[in-house]
């Protein structure tokens, strides 16, 4: 921190985070999109949680993949937001296939 | 309920609907296997909304999960080679897939199939106890 950033107060809105955390969930390989809750950052006492809840495609290790977007998602929320605890809770909550001419079982599960 | 994982960052969940897709897609993989349906599953169906889920019910608890595959045998497929064989790949496909343990899978044969029996000369199908015929 800057000595002239010591007296400057600022927040960054929910809706902001929520979108930060948005892009970086979807932007992880093997994400299909949001589902059911969606993707919601909430800012309570210091503590930021940010839950995500994705569709992902099918064939790809899902452990590993909720954990790339559980990184993913807490390492945009640091950059940009400086948080001072932050968690990150992933669900992946449904698959979908795959149309457009990728094996079905092989492993798309390319780690960013 | 869904697989649930605590580590330093969070948690990650699992869902049971994701569960039982990979255990269906799974199952359907298996020559001589095609999945049973529900009621609500043929009129889903009827009504354009197939389910991928078909024919597969995963109960997860924790990181235990318990799945249960009903399911249609073709005509001269030895039943209990197919079962075995199906919950053999069940069990692989959903612990490398989502990391959790697979404690039982149960196999249910609903039927058996006589649509493709010309796929199957019937002397080999009625030779008991020999499942020597071509199977891949």
């Amino acid at each position: 921190m800057i000595e002239s950033e010591k007296n400057f107060v600022y927040t960054v809105s929910e809706k902001a985070l929520s979108n930060i955390a948005s892009t970086a969930a979807l932007g992880t390989s093997g994400i299909a999109g949001k589902k059911g809750r969606g993707i919601a950052v909430r800012n309570l006492d210091g503590v930021m949680t940010a839950e995500v809840h994705v569709q992902a495609y099918y064939g790809a290790d899902l452990r590993m993949l909720a954990l790339t977007v559980q990184k993913n998602v807490a390492q945009a929320i640091r950059i940009m937001a400086e948080p001072e605890r932050l968690e990150v809770h992933v669900t992946i909550e449904d698959l979908v296939i795959k149309s457009d001419g990728h094996d079905k079982t092989g492993g798309q599960c390319e780690q960013a | 309920m869904e697989t649930t994982e605590i580590n330093g960052l969070g948690s990650i969940h699992i869902s049971q609907r994701a569960v039982s897709i990979i255990a269906s897609m799974t199952a359907a993989g298996i020559s001589g296997v095609s999945l049973g349906a529900t009621i609500a599953e043929t009129a889903a169906k009827k009504m354009g909304h197939a389910s991928l889920s078909q024919g597969a019910d995963a109960l997860v608890e924790g990181q235990e999960a318990e799945i249960t595959i009903r399911l249609v045998v073709t005509y001269g497929y030895r039943i209990p080679d197919i079962a075995l064989q199906v919950q053999k790949s069940v069990k692989d496909a959903v612990e490398v897939m989502t990391g959790c343990h697979v404690t039982a899978v149960h196999i249910m044969v609903q039927d058996i199939d006589f649509s493709q029996m010309n796929a199957i000369s019937p002397k080999d199908a009625e030779t008991e106890g020999r499942p020597d015929h071509d199977r891949k």
